[in-house]
């Protein structure tokens, strides 16, 4: 009992217990109701942060769309715009390097299009490489037509 | 994988394919400034 007394002081705990008491009572009120908060704080932070990026994801692929219809109509112009002769024409090169023609790119350009679309619409992840030919699109009517068909897979994906 | 991470993957595809596609309408119109020059020579 006499060690006790030495360690602990009566008087000075007594005047004190009441104190660290009431201390400890308000931070058991106080604590959780600040991480509580806290934790509001960051969900909503969370929340809105998400959202931000939601709607920044939705106009990135909102621009992407416009930006594939741009394109889709740049090609349709250019190959309306191409006479049937030098559709498939390719100049000699110096260097001997295959070259590609202009609807020859053109069509490489919309089977890129085409797989893509392709692929996320009906999960068709083939290579159009085969129907998108010169012998099998030979005339500008059937290259149209084949963009027309990439546009169409485009649009359904969006 | 969550959706966040899909529509990323998602953007990277579209952005990879828009860039390809481009850049062959790209050589399509370098080449009919070819043909175009070439015929005017």
């Amino acid at each position: 009992m006499g060690a006790l007394r030495f360690v602990l002081p009566a008087p000075r705990f007594g005047y004190a217990a009441p104190a660290v008491l009431e201390l400890a009572a308000a931070l058991v009120e106080w604590v959780p109701a600040r991480w509580g908060r806290m934790e509001l704080q960051q969900f909503a932070g969370c929340k809105s942060e998400m959202k931000t990026s939601e709607e920044h994801e939705r106009r990135v692929i909102g621009s992407l769309e416009k930006q594939f219809a741009a394109l889709h109509n740049s090609y349709s112009e250019l190959i309306r715009a191409t006479s049937l002769e030098t559709l498939y024409h390719r100049p000699r090169q110096a260097s001997g390097r295959p070259i590609l023609s202009l609807a020859e790119s053109v069509l490489r350009g919309a089977a890129a299009v085409e797989q893509t679309f392709g692929g996320l619409t009906a999960n068709l992840w083939d290579d159009p490489f085969e129907w998108t030919l010169p012998e099998n699109l030979s005339t500008k009517a059937r290259i149209i037509e084949y963009l027309e068909e990439v546009a169409a897979t485009r649009q359904r994906a969006f | 994988m969550g959706p966040a991470t899909e529509t990323r993957i998602l953007i990277d595809l579209l952005m990879e394919t828009l860039v390809k596609a481009t850049e062959y309408y790209g050589r399509a119109v370098a080449m009919r400034s070819l043909l175009a020059a070439t015929a005017g020579s």
